[in-house]
């Protein structure tokens, strides 16, 4: 008996023993002492580690498109993925150790601040831009999640870059806008070309013999219409060639007051249909490089635009030397602009009423020739009731006239 | 004799508007005219309901989708033939009438529809 008893014991003793020394093992672990255990199997000893434990997450973390970033709660970077470093344009190694608020925009370092702030205690997100060494910004969405290690805090940060999606929204904002701009122009092309194929119409029935007042009257409308269509046409080309920026200038010195009075003659005729009546306040003698006939274009297009908004009312044309610029003003007493549209009437084609005529360019077209004449164009709501638009533009270095 | 038919045209281009005036009144039409939906709906107001309107849908101050929708809650309107002329592409809004006639319209098909209509409602 005694015999069998005794090698019992010291299996048991042996198994007491690795016990112990595998719950001190794991006491070992938990507290941090131990970076790599041995392990000895049928292939041999195998050796496995903290760092190898982590791989698996690292590669994951590395083959993400989205940046991973890890903050000490003061927002210092601890870690970041490679997709993190490629979105703010820097080497991976000279990213850590920086403080996180450094790569975003810079119109939006405080915003950031304020959202690691908030990161610090509780699951947060926000959209914003991040800049990089080449000054390049990209839109992003930046998610916050504070986690305890350790008895330690750490922010963990997912960013997910949005420039795709962004890209995707504007191309279809483009196609939206095409679309409406194909719509609005095959609108305004078919009323003109309804009018003039009705002359024709007209004109068959007519004998010019016995009719030849009608008969030359309607001839002249119908060549009207076709005029119309060539001026809606060349706006449209127009349209295309500022957007390819191929609108050049011919410059010389003009005299602004001088355009301004030949412009408001030659749309007497036309104030007079709406019965509206022009009001002048011309300083004389403001000189200024420009090219006369795009000028014009810019000017007329405001002027229209106030007859067409605000018809049987008084129109305001003013234009004095303000220091080294020329402010031209064209104020009309008519419905005035809704507060939100004062910049967006600017756009291409938009249109202060939705349901109004036209193509929506006329003052894009406007703002793009002043633009480029060094000048600027802005809209106001004027006091009382209707609209202000004020031109302004860079006066000649050297006056001609004395 | 009988009175000559009368036609309401709602277009708020006057180029369009007089031309189709001209045409109408040399086929022996009494015309009258509105440059949008409100001042037609004025206009309705006043005066002996047309034989039939040639209505425009892209108008300011009201439009012709609204000026329909108006005039057919209007007993005393609401049975007055419209002939719509649009101008607007297909993916427009679309409109409860007698008649559309797509722009450009010919003389032929302005005065066809005219016809027909101003018979129809004697």
């Amino acid at each position: 008996m005694k015999a069998t008893r005794a090698p019992i014991k010291f299996e048991l003793d042996e198994l007491r023993r690795r016990l112990q020394e595998a719950e001190e093992t794991l006491e070992a672990i938990r507290g941090g002492e131990v970076d790599a255990l041995v392990v000895a199997g049928p292939e041999g000893e195998r050796v496995f580690t903290l760092h190898g434990a982590e791989h698996p997450y690292r590669v994951l973390v590395e083959s993400m498109n989205e940046g991973a970033v890890s903050l000490t709660p003061d927002g210092t970077i601890l870690y970041c993925n490679g997709a993190f470093a490629r979105m703010i344009d820097t080497p991976l190694d000279t990213v850590m150790g920086h403080k996180f608020n450094e790569f975003a925009a810079p119109e939006e370092i405080e915003a950031l601040t304020r959202l690691i702030e908030r990161g610090r205690s509780h699951a947060i997100r926000a959209e914003m831009s991040l800049g990089s060494s080449s000054g390049r910004r990209l839109p992003t969405q930046i998610s916050l999640n504070p986690v305890e290690l350790d008895g330690g805090e750490v922010i963990g940060v997912v960013v997910t870059d949005l420039s795709e999606q962004r890209h995707k929204e504007q191309a279809q904002e483009a196609v939206r806008l095409r679309d409406e701009f194909l719509s609005i122009a095959s609108h305004e092309l078919r009323t003109p070309l309804s009018t003039l194929i009705l002359h024709l119409g007209l004109l068959e029935r007519l004998n010019p013999k016995d009719d030849s007042i009608r008969f030359s009257q309607s001839v002249a409308k119908a060549r009207g219409q076709a005029d119309r269509m060539t001026e809606l046409i060349n706006r449209l080309l127009d349209v295309t060639r500022i957007a390819s920026g191929k609108l050049e200038l011919e410059l010389a010195t003009h005299d602004l007051g001088e355009i301004v009075l030949g412009i408001v003659e030659q749309m007497a005729e036309e104030a007079r249909k709406v019965h509206c009546e022009f009001r002048l306040h011309i300083e004389e003698g403001i000189m200024a490089r420009c090219d006369r006939f795009r000028l014009e274009q810019a000017i007329v297009n405001v002027i229209s635009n106030a007859l067409k908004y605000a018809p049987g009312r008084p129109i305001s044309v003013s234009l004095e030397r303000r220091g080294t610029e020329a402010v031209l003003a064209i104020e009309d007493r008519g419905v005035g602009i809704d507060p939100n549209a004062l910049t967006r009437i600017f756009n291409r084609f938009e249109r202060a009423a939705s349901q109004s005529g036209g193509l929506g360019l006329g003052l894009y077209i406007a703002r793009e020739i002043i633009n480029q004449h060094g000048g600027s164009i802005r809209a106001e709501r004027r006091r009382g009731a209707g609209s202000r638009f004020s031109i302004t533009l860079p006066l000649s270095a050297k006056p001609t006239s004395s | 004799m009988t009175r000559s038919p009368e036609v309401l045209l709602i277009e708020d281009d006057c180029d369009l508007a007089d031309v189709i005036v001209e045409v109408l009144q040399t086929e022996g039409y009494r015309v009258n005219y509105a440059p949008d939906g409100r001042a037609a709906l004025t206009l309705l107001a006043q005066s002996k309901p047309p034989d039939v309107i040639l209505l425009d849908l892209m108008m300011p101050n009201m439009n012709g989708w609204e000026f329909r929708a108006t005039q057919l809650g209007d007993a005393r309107l609401a049975k007055i033939p419209v002939v719509v002329l649009s101008a607007t592409g297909e993916t427009a809004r679309p409109i409860d009438a007698a008649l559309v006639l797509r722009k450009p319209v010919t003389l032929d098909a302005l005065l066809a529809a005219v016809v027909k209509f101003t018979k129809a409602s004697r």
